[in-house]
């Protein structure tokens, strides 16, 4: 790279030295164009072209720089930087594949349109199955959430969170926000949350205990955590009481309506009392959480 | 509609399956694999299980040096497949290595050279070798064709190139014109000859017995084809025959150059008959141009001057003519879509 912009600086005098460099070698060697000839098994034509730089009269760039490096290689001379000269008027071979290499790659990008379409639909496709893609992982992922486009949303929403308080170990993080959405106090235009279900997810826990109304005919439930454990707790009325994670040593107790449902993750490490009364896991832990309903 | 498609997500190859050694061009990558075509196969002892402990560079660094247990082997044999199972797994081996493993990755495409020598039974070989690799398709290309198409000669135009290939295995020599062979002659000559036929000198006259490995070192140290001005001289060790010892020794060019007289005759006599066999049309370009001398024998140091001295024509070397023919097939792939008429067809 550097020696061709030093050659273009300094164009003229470099272009006629190649002939002229090999000419002024051959004469320092004392050697005739017919001894030179005999040895290279050139024709004289050629090898006066070669001294005159014209290597239009030669066969072709291989042959061109061929006989140049021969001829150098002969009077001792050091082919580079003659090589280097040829290179703008007659490109290496070696060169040549690195250039038809970076060439595609360019038209591909810039000029040629037919390949220019090649990338876009390359990257098209991509984009496609990566949303085909996304879109199937998410319709998978809440099966519950088809039908509440379609259906008044109040009449689902009680099955809707039962169904979901079920799955919610399991696959919390989706769930979690589609439930909290649909159940929350303000009716929210379904479409818009189950697009952003992330914000809600925030939203929800913080308001739902607060929103529990202590009333008569109910009971209190207390949780004791001795672990960090996830734990749901759902009232008669179907309000959301506990929806969260309790961290190690933490204690809730809350007031509602029965029958409580609840869904209490990491179960062995959590004391439940129902009205005072401790309660029982030990038949319905499944795993590590269990479910129960206290009545 | 899907070929194409399939087109965007592969990693087309070209692959020049030398005896000595494989390369690899990827599209629109260049050259990313140069290794030899060597592979040490472990054999456990007593299932008799056998395993691919090493392919190419560490492979070869393990030829003769092998206890019992593991096999270093070449699979290709003057230009051909020796092994079938070897080479192909050597060739599975090889295209893991410069495939990026990808989610989305389809089978390559694979252009693959094969000496113009071969047999249609040979090519089918090297075919299926290829499929089985995890091929999608695979083209083959004459080995002359893709050397001058690497040295940069005018292939597609009416004039007669001649380019001589000497590679590991097998010597080509081809005549070409307008996108096709107009003559090709291969000679199961090339620098294993070379090192065989050292190996074979020393024992005669020094009574020392030396492997392959030094045999190339000298080969490539201080072998020559043609006598120069100065005798170069190299210290050699190998076993003393009648000792039975290893011994330091030392050996000049002109007695290598003795050593590779009988190699080098043959392939002057193969570009000899080319000549001969030419039509007169393509003569008289050749003899205006000469002839182009790619692959690794080509820089076996004046052996240019040979040729030159024995048909009196211009002989000029390649640049960089290890790479000349993974080169050519390189060109040919990116132009495959294009042109279709350089590849040669197996049943």
């Amino acid at each position: 790279m550097e020696s061709q912009t030093e050659q273009n600086s300094t164009l003229p005098p470099d272009r006629d030295s190649v002939g002229a460099a090999l000419k002024a070698a051959r004469e320092a060697a004392g050697l005739s164009l017919g001894e030179v000839a005999d040895r290279l098994k050139l024709s004289l034509k050629q090898l006066e072209a070669i001294e005159a730089d014209r290597f239009e009269a030669l066969p072709g760039a291989a042959f061109v720089r061929g006989f140049v490096r021969n001829y150098a290689r002969f009077l001792g001379l050091d082919a580079v930087p003659l090589m280097a000269r040829l290179e703008e008027r007659f490109p290496s071979s070696v060169k040549e594949v690195a250039n038809l290499s970076k060439e595609v790659e360019a038209a591909s990008v810039v000029s040629e349109p037919e390949e220019t379409s090649g990338l876009l639909g390359k990257r098209a496709i991509l984009l496609v199955l990566v949303v085909v893609l996304a879109a199937g992982a998410f319709w998978f992922a809440r099966p519950g959430s088809e039908p509440a486009k379609d259906e008044a949303k109040q009449d689902l929403a009680p099955m809707l969170t039962e169904q979901s308080t079920a799955s919610a170990p399991v696959e919390a993080e989706p769930v979690k926000g589609a439930s909290a959405a649909v159940t929350a106090p303000e009716p929210a235009p379904v479409p818009a949350p189950a697009a952003k279900p992330a914000p809600a997810v925030a939203a929800a826990p913080a308001s739902a205990p607060v929103s529990a109304p202590p009333t008569a005919g109910g009971g209190t439930v207390k949780l004791i955590a001795k672990q960090d454990a996830w734990v749901s707790v759902i009232d008669g009325s179907g309000k959301k009481l506990v929806f969260e994670t309790l961290k190690a040593g933490a204690a809730k107790e809350v007031v509602g309506q029965s029958p409580f449902k609840l869904t209490v993750g990491n179960a062995t490490q959590v004391e439940v009392s129902f009205n005072g009364q401790p309660v029982v896991m030990t038949g319905k832990i499944r795993g590590t959480t269990a479910r129960l309903e206290l009545k | 509609m899907f070929r194409s498609l399939t087109g965007y997500f592969s990693n087309d190859l070209a692959i020049d399956l030398g005896t000595a050694n494989t390369l690899i061009y990827m599209r629109s990558k260049g050259i990313v694999l140069d290794e030899p075509s060597v592979v040490a196969i472990h054999s456990d002892f007593p299932t008799n299980k056998k395993s691919i402990l090493a392919v190419g560079l560490e492979a070869k660094r393990m030829l003769g040096r092998t206890p019992g247990s593991i096999q270093a082997i070449r699979p290709m044999k003057d230009g051909v497949i020796a092994d079938f199972t070897v080479t192909e797994q050597m060739l599975k081996q090889f295209i893991k290595k410069v495939t990026p493993s990808r989610f989305f990755s389809a089978s390559p495409r694979i252009v693959i050279c094969v000496p113009c020598g071969s047999t249609q039974v040979e090519r089918r070989a090297i075919k299926d070798s290829a499929l089985a690799a995890g091929a999608r398709r695979v083209e083959l290309i004459e080995e002359p064709m893709a050397a001058a198409i690497g040295a940069g000669l005018p292939v597609e135009e009416p004039t007669g190139s001649m380019v001589v290939d000497i590679g590991g295995g097998t010597t080509e020599v081809g005549v070409i014109s307008l996108g096709g062979v107009v003559y090709s002659n291969s000679v199961r000559v090339g620098g294993d000859k070379f090192d065989e036929a050292i190996i074979n000198y020393i024992r005669r006259n020094y009574g020392m017995l030396i492997g392959e490995t030094t045999a190339e070192e000298i080969k490539k140290t201080i072998g020559s084809a043609f006598p120069g001005a100065e005798v170069k001289e190299m210290e050699v060790k190998g076993r003393n025959l009648a000792e039975g010892i290893p011994r330091a020794f030392t050996v000049s060019s002109n007695e290598i150059l003795e050593a590779l007289t009988e190699p080098l005759n043959q392939i002057v006599s193969a570009v000899k008959i080319a000549l001969e066999q030419t039509p007169p049309e393509l003569g008289a370009d050749i003899a205006d141009k000469g002839m182009v001398l790619t692959g690794g024998g080509a820089l076996l140091k004046d052996i240019d001057r040979l040729l030159a001295e024995e048909t009196g024509l211009p002989v000029i070397v390649a640049e960089e003519p290890l790479t000349c023919v993974v080169r050519g097939s390189g060109k040919a792939l990116e132009k495959m879509d294009k042109i279709g008429t350089i590849f040669t067809n197996v049943p």
